[in-house]
This record gives structure tokens, C-alpha cells and sequence, in this order.
């Protein structure tokens, strides 16, 4: 499989602050990335990285091989929707529909308006003027009709309510099985596109803590439910990673099971459930949390 | 609304495509650079005509107070001949281009443009924009000769005590003067666009020090006289040709200052 991002040794200091600090990895062709990390955690200076609009101190990143920095080639390949998009003076919604297709060789322009339908905005409207959900609707439509073979989302919702963002996923999805891609998307909103992802890089503080396949993250644990005492003693003698208990029952998130676990587990009256991806992530990249996940 | 170039087939999980022509990511540039259509032409334009149809109303009346003046037995000879009234357009497309590289900087950026053809296509944007707003001055200003100044003596575009009534005159020196703008504020946006408010005090701050450093420099040297002189020998058309050195360091500057500066919004 070709990788079209890769990383090696990447690092990015700003005066003594390492905002990326020694990252390696590498992104296959033809799939949606999560980055995530807290606020501040390096995700913002990464996608900066890859897209060539910052310069490394030291170590490589390449897009389908190639150096992006002052690259034609590579950065023609590259679509990067920022988190607060400034356009052009007085840039109204049809301006930036009208120069849009000239960066995008594979722009689809009868998409793109389509999705200025669905997303609600007039083409009329001043970019100044937009609330700050219609301006991300702005980079998302610019982001999905693109087409670009490694399309970047920095926060690509903020501001959207929750039935634009569900639109935003959906569409994310469709439009990724009929036209393969590598999407990278940055978030904090980790179970709301877990069923998008296929891919998670987490960073925190410069550092990559996990990057591994969804499936397989997916796989590494279950959670454990039923009455405390027989969770307890099921989970006596096994790393338990994240524990609760509400009135006489208890939910704990233990390794994955083997078939027999599970048998012991019914037999003894627990239910063995999912975890969700959010919850596996923190306990997997070390007790990493943000404001969005106590909600 | 379609797209010019045609979709090529990239498949989006091998190579990358092949680099697409430098005339097709230079005309991206200038599309972005000219989308808005009420901003480069139908601003500049209407205020023009405004201010140029405003000039012939004033004089009208003046010349009528002036007649009834006279009527009345008073001494009045009032004539406004020569009026700079283009020279708002020099401001506008100086701001203009303040904004093409302040606003447009980050969003060429994200959609995949490099630094160098941000900065070429910007250039070819300012060479554009003096070139045509130089013609339609010069075309103005022939007009403006041939109606004898719009019917009522009035030199909007083309000042004859500057010799420039004339079209190739009339055009060198709009085009170059137009030119000379652009290019400064295009190298003075670059210089925010990549050091923000740190770049912009250290720049007027070393501008002002170079400013009077060169006025004390020839007070001291007792050389004002030569410096008139200068400008009295190269004439109003050697002046504007001379201006041509500012212009080329400011696009210098601001090809160099663009070529690694980092978009931060």
C-alpha cells in the first residue's frame, strides 16, 4: 500500500517550546485519520507540517513521497480547511465557489453546490457577515468538493450545531467510499466521528502517545457491567482501566476477553459491552482529557 | 461556476499527480486576486466617475458666481483648471494590494498554492491592474485634451504643466506611479504577513530612521540644491522612471519576505 503522509524525526520548536516533538508516522493511502489531541497539544502545528505552510527545525514529513514545502506537485495535492479560515476582503460564499476550482484539479462543482444547499448558506452572503458554524460549513464544502487526494480538517466544526455536523459526517463518508482519499481530521469530538475513523494519531505535548487502527483499539478492550460484587470479583485479578459504580451496579473497562472469559463473564450475570472509543483513547494515551469529555 | 481545468484522473491512494502547468497556477493566483469584481473594478470605477462628474458640476457653479459676480459690478476670476482628482485612484489600489497579500496569503496557501506562485501570481495581479487602470488614465486624459478639459477647461486626468495631456505620457506615468504603489504595499503587507505587529514597528520605525537619517544626511552636506536639481534634470517622466528602482526593491523585498513566511490565520 502507498503511504501519502509520512513523518520522520518531524520536529517543530518555537523559541524553547517543542510544539512537535520528534513525530513519526506514517498515513496509508485511501483513509480517514483521526488526529487527537488536547488543546494546545501540537495537532494545529502538525497539519501545518504536512501541508508545507510550516517549516520543520529538524526531521522530514512527506505527501506521497515528496518533500511539501514550496513543492508544486505535492502541495497540489493537498487541501487544508483551517479551523478559522480568513478570506479575501469582502469575499462573499460564490467567490469562493467561483475560485475554489482553480487550485482543485478535481473539484466538483455540481457537489459543491449542492452542498451550499444543504448547509444552508446564500451565495450572497458576505464571508465577513457568517455566523462562525456557516463559516465552517464554508471550509467543509471547499474541504469535501476538493476532491484532494489528502484533505486536512482542522476542527472543521466549530460553531456547527449538531444536525450540520451529522450532515458533515455523512457526507464525509459517502463522498469518501465513492472517491477513496486520505482525510486527516483534527478533533476533540472523539466519539462523535469514532465510527468514521479508521486511523487514530494521538499527540499531546508534541508527542505522539498512540497511533493505531480503530478496529484494533476497538478490540483491545470491553467493558464489564452487572452488580458491583460480581463485577469485583470477575475483575479481581485483571488490570482494570477505568472503573464505575452507580447505586448497586459497577461498569469496568478491562482487557479484551477470550471466549471462555466471556462464558464466565454471562454465566456469572455481567454484561460484556463495548468501549467507547473516547474512553479507551484517554485511558490509552494516559488520563488525557478535555472539557468536551466530561459532558 | 465550472471548473476550467479538466478533473484528471488521480487516483487518490497512489503517486502523487503530476505537477500542474506554472500558467495554470499563476492564472489560480490572478483569479483570486480579481474575484471580486466590485472591489478591482466596479469600486474604483464609480468613484471615478462620481468624483470626475462632481468636478463639472462645481465648476458649473463656480463659473456661474463668478458670472453673476461680474453682473454685479464685483472683480472675480475664479478658475479651477488643474485638479489631481485621479490621484485617489494611486490610494486605492495601494490598499488594494495591501489586501491581496494580508487576505488572500493563507487562504492560497491552504488550497495548495506554493509561496513562489503566490507571490508571482500577485505580482502579475499588480503589473495587471497599473497596466489597466494606466490606459484608462491615458485614454482619459487624450479625451479630456480633445473636449478641452470635459467642455469646461478642467484637467482631471492628464495635468499639462506636467505634460501629461498626451497618451504615451499620460500613460508611462500613470503606469509606472500605479505600479510603484502596488508593489509598496504589497512588500509593506508581506513584512506583516510574516513578523504581524513586531514586523510593523521594526519596519516604520526603520523607515522613519531612514527618512530623516537621509534628510539630515543631505541638510548636513548642504546638497538640497542637487537634490532639486536632480528631480528638475530627470523631469516629470525621468522622476516617474526613476521610481522604477523603489518598485523593483519592493518586489524584490516582497517576493523574499513571502518565499518563507508562514500563514497564521
Amino acid at each position: 500500500m502507498t503511504l501519502t503522509v509520512e513523518a520522520h524525526g518531524l520536529t517543530k520548536r518555537y523559541g524553547s517550546l517543542r510544539a512537535v516533538n520528534d513525530v513519526s508516522f506514517a498515513i496509508p493511502g485511501g483513509s480517514i485519520v483521526g488526529l487527537l489531541g488536547r488543546n494546545g497539544a501540537g495537532k494545529t502545528t502538525l497539519m501545518q507540517l504536512i501541508t508545507g505552510q510550516e517549516l520543520a527545525t529538524s526531521g522530514t514529513v512527506s505527501v506521497f513521497g515528496e518533500n511539501p514545502v514550496e513543492n508544486p506537485r505535492a502541495m497540489s495535492t493537498l487541501c487544508f480547511v483551517k479551523e478559522a479560515q480568513k478570506y479575501p476582503e469582502d469575499f462573499r460564499v460564490r467567490h469562493v465557489m467561483a475560485v475554489a476550482p482553480r487550485f482543485f484539479p478535481n473539484w466538483d462543482a455540481a457537489y459543491a453546490e449542492q452542498l451550499v444547499d444543504e448547509f444552508r448558506l446564500s451565495r450572497k452572503q458576505r464571508i465577513k457577515k457568517l455566523s462562525r458554524g456557516q463559516l465552517s460549513s464554508v471550509g467543509i464544502i471547499v474541504g469535501l468538493a476538493s476532491r484532494a487526494p489528502v484533505t486536512i480538517f482542522d476542527e472543521p466544526y466549530l460553531g456547527l450545531d449538531a444536525i450540520a455536523r451529522q450532515n458533515f459526517y455523512d457526507h464525509l463518508l459517502a463522498d469518501y467510499s465513492e472517491n477513496p482519499r486520505t482525510i486527516i481530521l483534527s478533533t476533540h469530538l472523539i466519539d462523535e466521528v469514532a465510527n468514521l475513523l479508521e486511523h487514530a494519531i494521538v499527540i499531546d505535548d508534541g508527542r505522539i502517545v498512540l497511533d493505531a487502527p480503530v478496529d484494533e483499539l476497538r478490540a483491545s478492550a470491553v467493558t464489564v457491567s452487572g452488580p458491583s460484587g460480581a463485577v469485583e470479583a470477575f475483575t479481581a485479578d485483571r488490570e482494570v482501566m477505568h472503573h464505575q459504580t452507580l447505586g448497586g451496579l459497577a461498569t469496568a473497562t478491562v482487557a479484551a476477553l477470550s471466549e471462555r472469559d466471556r462464558a464466565a463473564a454471562a454465566s456469572a450475570g455481567l454484561e460484556v459491552g463495548p468501549v467507547s472509543l473516547q474512553q479507551l483513547i484517554i485511558r490509552r494515551s494516559g488520563g488525557w482529557t478535555t472539557e468536551e469529555e466530561s459532558a | 461556476m465550472t471548473a476550467t481545468t479538466a478533473p484528471t484522473t488521480t487516483d487518490a491512494r497512489g503517486d502523487a499527480p503530476e505537477a500542474r502547468p506554472f500558467t495554470t497556477r499563476i492564472a489560480a493566483i490572478l483569479r483570486l486576486q480579481t474575484a471580486n469584481v466590485a472591489n478591482v473594478l466596479v469600486w474604483p470605477l464609480g468613484v471615478l466617475a462620481f468624483v470626475l462628474l462632481l468636478n463639472v458640476a462645481i465648476s458649473i457653479v463656480i463659473e456661474q458666481s463668478v458670472r453673476s459676480a461680474a453682473d454685479n459690478g464685483g472683480e472675480a476670476d475664479i478658475t479651477i483648471t488643474v485638479n489631481g482628482g485621479v490621484a485617489f485612484l494611486y490610494i486605492y489600489m495601494l490598499i488594494i494590494a495591501v489586501q491581496a497579500v494580508n487576505t488572500s496569503f493563507s487562504v492560497a496557501l491552504g488550497w495548495g498554492a506554493t509561496r513562489r506562485d503566490f507571490a508571482l501570481g500577485t505580482l502579475a495581479f499588480f503589473g495587471l491592474m497599473s497596466l489597466s487602470y494606466g490606459l484608462l488614465i491615458a485614454v482619459m486624459a487624450v479625451l479630456e485634451q480633445a473636449t478641452n478639459g470635459w467642455g469646461r477647461g478642467l484637467r482631471f486626468f492628464g495635468d499639462p504643466s506636467l505634460g501629461l495631456t498626451e497618451f504615451g505620457p499620460a500613460f508611462l506615468f500613470s503606469f509606472l506611479l500605479l505600479l510603484l504603489f502596488m508593489s509598496i504595499g504589497g512588500a509593506t503587507a508581506a513584512v506583516y504577513v510574516r513578523w504581524r505587529a513586531t514586523g510593523m514597528y521594526v519596519f516604520w520605525a526603520a523607515f522613519a530612521v531612514l527618512l530623516v537619517g537621509v534628510a539630515a544626511l543631505i541638510g548636513y552636506t548642504d546638497n538640497w540644491s542637487a537634490v532639486g536639481r536632480f528631480f528638475a534634470d530627470a523631469g516629470v517622466l525621468g522622476t516617474a522612471l526613476w521610481t522604477l528602482v523603489l518598485t523593483a526593491a519592493s518586489t524584490l523585498a516582497l517576493y523574499l519576505v513571502l518565499r518563507w513566511a508562514t500563514p497564521r490565520d
